[in-house]
């Protein structure tokens, strides 16, 4: 075994770990900062695939913006236990928010990972080690697909306008 | 090369650090007395200089209290996770350019990622968790009001933090620092074009580090201490050491991006002491700050940040886009 | 990856040191526990209340359109770094756009009253 598979497993299991106790730990607080240890996990792994800029976003977005807003959020409900009694598993599958809804999103996301996964081609760890990471985003982006990044701005502001109407004091003028 | 060798480099450094930190703390002490006409310390060693000393062992025998009704995990974590995130930012720091010693050649950062200006930013974003977190879990209304302050002020900055270095990466066209730094020395230094991104990035770095006239985390007048207002002993020497790494952090990158970093002026040549030089003067700029300025109001900070530093970043962008469009240096 | 490893290393070794500390300190520091003691500090007077109190939006508002804001600034690092080697005018336009596009939500942001504070 290579010290590179060993990181890999130790860093994939801790992952895993922090992504576990996000839906079992009991205070709220604790499964954000679980949250916030499967976020950095994520972007350890991209880090080991070299992809430096994937790693990144991954920080600044999800383990940055993402848990602001998710700890802004926490602090300002009041509910601050995730409930004293534990259901038995076959009574939470029946619920439909705490069971079979997830349950079933989460395996549809699973196989359209995996059906994706199948497809691509990948390339050989060789040449996407030689390329700058972020210039390998860069090209596509602004040359190919273009137009979908100009769209991708106009979502954006679709979402800042969504988020302040959403947000907006009611006493405004 | 071998495991032994990078733990003595990280031991070596992690002293360093430590022995900076401690020096800049007393120096700090010191300009600041001399700004309010004092002394500053003087009693402990000549001229206060054995003061870090006294200070780290009252550290060490303070007693170890935790507030009642306090979450014990979230407490206990969140000083280490604010150095932790504070040393992983300043590794990838070059210090300066490739060192010989005899025959011997080393590289003055701990690691030099391609991407090393990403990286820092990244962890930069994630820095605000030891503030959020150690307030949140104090059950003490003061540090829950100081780490929501610093929390919606850290994101804030960081925008136009980050509006600033991007124009230096579209300046270079690289988001590796050492290159940044190789292109100042053949051409000119980033702040003569950019002298914008450096103002905000001067404005956003003091922001970042949660300093004064920008420290409402802290705001001892009304909060006391802020976030870290429950911290006692050595916990509490690990926020402050935490703020100073990203100080250290926050000037080196000052320097790298916009200052010429380990290049000297009028072309006098290139060494570490030019950079440590410009550290220094970017410290310095951090005293001078906290002991002119008052404090903001929370609402002017935001306005200041909102209003003014973030539209600024972008015209300087568009400003910086037009002038490498335009041949740049190129 | 060797280079990650080494700011690992480096990092455990910098918590190492102060954790260590509070460790030995541990030894040498003293421990009266005392209700009083525990007691969050609230300038001298008898705390009342939980202290996560619950408090402004504001704070939320912020958070919210940082973070679209911050989107939109992971975009532009690929292109600042592309930006020498595409084609210049393109690349500008593209960019012009997009900034455009962000500075009318922040001007909307602004008319809305929500980035002035309370």
């Amino acid at each position: 075994m290579t010290s590179t598979l060993v990181i890999f497993i130790v860093l994939s299991l801790l992952t895993l770990y922090a992504a576990y106790r996000v839906a079992t730990a009991h205070l709220i607080t604790h499964a954000a900062l679980f949250l916030a240890g499967t976020f950095a996990g994520v972007a350890a792994l991209f880090f080991m695939l070299q992809a430096d800029f994937l790693a990144a976003v991954q920080l600044l977005l999800y383990a940055g913006a993402v848990m602001a807003v998710v700890v802004f959020a926490i602090m300002l409900s009041q509910m601050r236990e995730a409930g004293d009694h534990v259901p038995r598993w076959v009574d939470a599958l029946r619920s439909p928010f705490f069971g079979f809804l997830p349950l079933i999103s989460s395996v549809a996301l699973f196989v359209i990972l995996l059906i994706s996964y199948l497809d691509t081609p990948w390339p050989s760890s060789a040449t996407a080690a030689a390329v700058n990471s972020t210039r390998y985003v860069a090209v596509p982006l602004f040359q190919s697909y273009a137009l979908p990044f100009e769209v991708a701005s106009v979502l954006l502001l679709a979402a800042l306008i969504g988020a302040i109407v959403l947000t907006r004091r009611e006493d405004d003028r | 090369m071998s495991l032994g060798y990078v733990l003595v480099r990280s031991v070596i450094l992690v002293v360093l650090l430590l022995t900076a930190f401690a020096y800049v703390m007393v120096l700090e002490r010191k300009v600041l007395g001399y700004f309010q006409l004092r002394w500053g310390p003087v009693r402990v060693g000549p001229w206060g200089m054995l003061q870090p000393l006294a200070d780290a062992i009252k550290m060490m025998n303070k007693e170890d209290t935790r507030p009642a009704g306090a979450d014990t995990l979230l407490f206990y974590v969140a000083p280490a996770v604010a150095l932790f995130v504070a040393l992983g930012a300043f590794a990838v720091i070059p210090l300066g350019p490739v060192a010989h010693i005899g025959s011997l050649v080393l590289p003055l950062s701990v690691a030099h990622p391609a991407s090393g200006i990403l990286f820092v930013l990244a962890l930069l974003s994630v820095g605000v968790y030891g503030v959020s977190l150690g307030g949140w879990a104090s059950q003490s209304k003061y540090a829950l009001l100081g780490s929501l302050r610093a929390t919606a002020q850290m994101v804030s900055y960081e925008l136009a933090l980050g509006m600033a270095v991007i124009s230096a990466v579209v300046l270079y066209g690289t988001l590796n620092l050492n290159t940044m730094v190789s292109m100042q020395g053949v051409h000119l230094w980033g702040a003569i074009p950019d002298i914008l991104g450096f103002a905000i990035f001067l404005v956003g770095s003091v922001a970042e580090c949660n300093r004064a006239p920008f420290d409402l985390a802290e705001a001892e007048g009304e909060l006391v201490a802020g976030f870290h207002v429950e911290y006692s002993g050595f916990r509490f020497a690990n926020f402050v050491m935490a703020e100073y790494v990203n100080m250290f952090t926050m000037s080196a990158l000052g320097a790298l991006l916009f200052l010429g970093g380990w290049h000297g002026p009028f072309g006098l040549g290139s060494s570490v002491w030019w950079l440590l030089a410009k550290m220094a003067l970017y410290l310095f700029f951090f005293m001078w700050v906290r002991s002119t300025f008052p404090r903001l109001r929370y609402d002017q900070l935001m306005s200041f940040g909102w209003k003014l530093l973030v539209p600024l970043g972008f015209l300087n962008l568009v400003w910086i886009s037009t002038f490498v469009a335009l041949g740049g240096w190129h | 990856m060797g280079k990650y490893l080494d700011i690992l290393v480096f990092v455990i070794g910098g918590i190492a040191f102060p954790v260590g500390v509070v460790t030995l300190g541990g030894s040498l520091r003293r421990s009266y526990p005392d209700p009083a003691k525990e007691a969050s500090y609230e300038s001298g007077e008898t705390p009342f209340g939980d202290a996560r109190i619950r408090f402004h939006i504001g704070y939320y508002i912020f958070a919210l359109i940082y973070l679209v804001f911050d989107v939109e600034a992971v975009f532009l690092y690929p292109w600042a770094v592309q930006y020498l080697h595409l084609s210049r005018g393109i690349a500008f336009g593209e960019i012009v756009v997009f900034v455009v596009m962000l500075l009318i939500g922040w001007f909307y942001a602004w008319r809305k009253k929500v980035l002035s504070w309370m």
